[in-house]
């Protein structure tokens, strides 16, 4: 059985591979080989491209000789791309977009990561645990996470929102705590996969905690179906935190973040669509670059799978 | 084939009711305590800033909002019992009416983005599994790729943008047309943005899992037993593959509704569609208790028993889980 984030699959990577040898083998390698080796996972490199020169353009903007994301010039409002010294055009108050839109990356990258590591720390905790322990402990652990999956998860994250508030900081903790239930049940079912592994078994024979089965035997085992699901977790986080700031519970005005440019734009889709087009491009981009890493990754981890393409 | 065990399948499923009942407490107390977090006091948020304190105090009283959290819960819960789910404060009209009314309009666009979605979804994940590594393959496959990276809202406005304001082929918002009549002819031009807006990311999902599904499948030795026994290719794969396929694609239904069911809160929005997603999401800034609670409560119920169903079908579909 495999676990999913909306229909990705939670990879099973069949425990020979799970030492990650390809990834062992382009880190040792020469440069050449690794080109060769990028070269030959077209989607990966593509997704990495893509997902790097957004991430690099974001960490660098505070260097770039873009405008202030903030400052408003009322006479410029609503230009055009490329006009009077816009790159990508200015919105509703004269605010240059392109800074907006790599000021708003920042935002964006942050909160998605931040709140994916959140996640992972209560959900993985949960699942290893649920996983690993098994019987009555599993079962209670799962109603509880069936309980926060009975929300539709948008839903819940609205309700937590209005309860903590609207706000960037509530946003993410809202975002994390939805998210704990997916990652509680893909780590719980990888963790089902490896749990009866002679390995397991050979350290609790030699007398390893539990705590140490858990952090030191059981995590590293699930490490590579789990890396396809964060990056691909990630991505769908990205668009959850736009749709919060979009009906308003995200960020919170004048911080630019993609979600709060959307709903800018949404006002003044008649007379300059570039304003709500722009910032949906550049969450397209990077969730597009996210997802093509998550599915190389995956081509590349799961045997059985490439087998079964090529 | 094993036989059928009517037994097992029955406590099975009773089991899986009991289930159900526990999780919809669950989600019941949950709302309450969420709802109940929220800063802001409703009867403040509805009298407005110059009520006089007799005023809220006797608004307060009129919901039971004066009494402890705890007497609240048992009393909308023996409320509900009855079928009962109180009335909203800022409608001034039962809950009960108020969400169903929303309901419909929702489940019209869940339902047809649903169609879409797993019609077109298991059709082109179907096709591109046949035609494996061809380029048709590989087209459909970058292009779902790419569709399940698009965040819905965005869709939702680029549609606007180009079907309603520039082209002007059809209307932007709502369900109807102030002068329309309200049939079907004057619904279906309004739900064709939002129900595309809302299929294209679970349609992604499906067709990419159907398709690695429908790969697994054709890869098994009965597939080529059938294909060695000179059956016709389509026989094989509608007949042989297919069906098997189906049952992996199954186990979406349950994922994806809640997928629909969530996403119709940002598509309603867009669209200004009157649904319980957009209700909800003024009910929650409004403060309006009563009918947050009694619309999450619908929401949640309706997934809760969607995923039910899909194990149901999930158990008919695969019989070995019958006696698993």
């Amino acid at each position: 059985m495999s676990t999913s984030i909306r229909g990705y699959d939670m990879p099973e990577v069949a425990a020979s591979s799970l030492a990650m040898p390809a990834v062992t083998a382009a880190r040792a390698a020469p440069v050449r080989t690794q080109t060769r080796w990028l070269v030959a996972r077209p989607l990966l490199t593509a997704g990495l491209v893509l997902v790097l020169i957004i991430v690099v353009l974001a960490a660098i903007a505070p260097l770039l000789p873009l405008r202030d994301p903030n400052v408003t010039a009322p006479a410029r409002r609503l230009t055009g791309p490329g006009v009077s010294g816009y790159v990508l055009g200015s919105d509703q108050l004269g605010r240059d977009l392109l800074s907006r839109l790599l000021w708003g990356a920042r935002v964006s990258i942050i909160v998605a990561v931040v709140a994916a590591a959140v996640a992972f720390v209560f959900g993985g905790t949960i699942g290893l645990i649920a996983g690993y322990y098994g019987s009555l402990i599993d079962n209670v652990l799962m109603r509880l996470i069936d309980i926060l999956m009975a929300f539709p998860y948008v839903l819940l994250a609205i309700a937590l929102v209005a309860a903590l508030g609207p706000g960037l900081l509530n946003a993410l903790i809202a975002i994390a705590i939805v998210n704990i239930s997916f990652y509680a049940r893909g780590v719980r079912a990888a963790v089902l996969v490896v749990r009866r592994l002679a390995f397991i078994e050979a350290a609790r024979a030699l007398g390893a905690s539990d705590a140490h089965i858990l952090l030191r035997e059981v995590l590293p085992s699930i490490a590579a179906p789990l890396l396809v699901f964060v990056t691909l977790n990630i991505g769908a986080l990205v668009v959850e935190t736009a749709g919060l700031s979009f009906i308003g519970l995200g960020a919170q005005p004048p911080t630019a973040d993609w979600g709060t440019m959307l709903a800018d734009g949404r006002q003044f889709m008649m007379t300059a669509p570039h304003v709500a087009a722009i910032p949906g491009v550049a969450v397209l981009a990077l969730v597009w670059g996210l997802n093509m890493v998550g599915d190389g990754l995956r081509d590349m981890l799961d045997p059985t799978l490439a087998h079964t393409v090529r | 084939m094993p036989a059928l065990n009517p037994i097992k399948m029955q406590r099975y499923l009773l089991q899986r009711l009991v289930l159900v009942v526990l999780v919809l407490l669950g989600v019941s107390v949950l709302i309450f305590v969420v709802t109940r977090l929220t800063p802001g006091d409703p009867a403040r948020v509805m009298l407005g800033p110059r009520a006089t304190e007799q005023q809220l105090e006797q608004l307060r009283v009129a919901y039971g909002l004066d009494q402890p959290v705890y007497v609240q819960y048992v009393s909308w819960l023996s409320h509900i019992a009855h079928g009962d789910l109180g009335e909203s404060i800022q409608l001034h009209r039962p809950v009960a009416n108020e969400v169903a009314e929303r309901f419909r309009a929702t489940l019209i666009l869940a339902i047809a983005a649903g169609v879409v979605a797993f019609g077109l979804g298991i059709t082109f994940g179907v096709v591109a599994a046949v035609r494996a590594n061809s380029v048709l393959d590989h087209a459909l496959m970058s292009v779902a790729l790419l569709g399940i990276s698009l965040p819905p809202f965005w869709i939702g406005l680029i549609f606007i943008i180009t079907f309603s304001l520039l082209l002007r082929w059809l209307p932007a918002t709502g369900m109807l047309s102030p002068t329309g009549g309200g049939g079907l002819d004057d619904v279906l031009p309004h739900l064709v943005l939002p129900t595309i807006s809302l299929a294209v990311v679970p349609l992604a999902v499906i067709a990419r899992l159907t398709r690695a599904n429908m790969l697994e499948v054709l890869n098994q030795l009965y597939v080529r037993t059938a294909r060695a026994k000179g059956l016709p290719p389509l026989a094989v794969v509608v007949r042989h593959a297919f069906r098997n396929a189906l049952v992996g694609t199954v186990t979406l239904l349950g994922l994806e509704a809640g997928w629909l069911l969530a996403g119709t809160v940002y598509i309603e929005t867009v669209f200004a569609w009157p649904g319980l997603g957009s209700m909800l999401v003024n009910a929650i800034l409004q403060r309006d208790y009563p009918l947050v609670q009694g619309g999450v409560l619908l929401v949640a119920t309706t997934y809760v028993l969607i995923n039910l169903a899909t194990d149901a079908l999930y158990v008919y579909l695969d019989p070995r889980l019958r006696h698993a």
